[in-house]
């Protein structure tokens, strides 16, 4: 684990680009969170197909707590916008069985501008928290 | 559960981005199926933080002879609910029930789910709670 990962407040500090291999490494250092990423590997590889390149992963998973409940994040809706719509609602409506816990972008706003990114980056403190940048392009 | 007014102020907040986020003109360009699986869920999480910022508030006004549970979830949060309505400190709770300070900060992040059962009632039993009640099978 990199030293200065996280704040004061148990969160990331800054955004944490990695690979699916790096996120079980990193964040998967226990059984109960190895159990969630078994569960989540699935629902990131279905994302994937869909045409999704990156979740921006936030939350308690992203953190230093043992026992998060699930993977929360966020992600680009338009990187699949060409694809099969109907079979990534289907995700969203279902993701609890994956242990996801994902939104999009809806707005005319870039994912980068205020609110769906200002909501998940405030920590359960006010802090202003990293993301865990997973490139889905790993995952295999 | 929320556990102190920085958390509460950041709650609310985090509801206020939300109630905007649902509030917001969806982009044309997303089908409308698709946005409205998308805004069903936010709303499920707004619902969420409003419950617990609705715990938080209630929490500090609490008459602690009137404090009941009915499940073992709630029986775990009651030592936060102790200092909550004691308006103590986190620091002022663990020198009261003779336990760390930063054990007590990761019992209260987990709602005391991660607190073994002899430590909760020697906790319990510091602060003066006593637990009646009956088993139903």
């Amino acid at each position: 684990m990199k030293k200065n990962l996280y704040s004061s407040a148990g969160t990331l500090a800054h955004d944490y680009p990695c690979s699916y291999d790096e996120l079980s490494k990193q964040w998967g250092h226990n059984k109960h969170r190895e159990k969630i990423l078994e569960h989540a590997k699935t629902g990131l590889c279905l994302l994937k197909s869909f045409g999704i390149k990156t979740v921006f992963i936030s939350g308690s998973f992203a953190s230093k707590k043992d026992k998060p409940n699930d993977i929360d994040g966020v992600f680009d809706v338009s990187e699949c916008l060409e694809y099969n719509l109907q079979d990534l609602e289907d995700f969203l409506e279902n993701q609890d069985q994956y242990k996801l816990d994902l939104y999009f972008n809806d707005m005319r706003t870039k994912l980068t501008n205020e609110t769906h990114e200002a909501f998940f980056r405030r920590g359960r403190d006010g802090e202003k928290r990293g993301f865990i940048v997973l490139d889905l392009t790993t995952l295999e | 559960m929320i556990t102190s007014s920085q958390q509460h102020n950041a709650s609310k907040e985090a509801a206020n981005d939300l109630r905007k986020m649902l509030l917001a003109e969806p982009d044309p360009d997303i089908p409308t199926g698709l946005v409205a699986v998308n805004r069903k869920r936010l709303k499920k999480k707004l619902t969420t933080i409003e419950k617990d910022i609705k715990e938080y508030e209630e929490s500090v006004k609490l008459d602690l002879s009137t404090l009941k549970f009915d499940k073992f979830e709630d029986l775990l949060k009651a030592p936060i609910r102790y200092r909550l309505a004691n308006n103590e400190s986190v620091k002022e709770f663990a020198e009261e029930v003779g336990i760390n300070k930063r054990q007590i900060l990761r019992y209260e992040e987990e709602a005391y789910q991660n607190c073994s059962i002899p430590t909760l009632f020697k906790i319990l039993d510091h602060i003066g709670v006593r637990i009646t009640g009956e088993i139903k099978i």
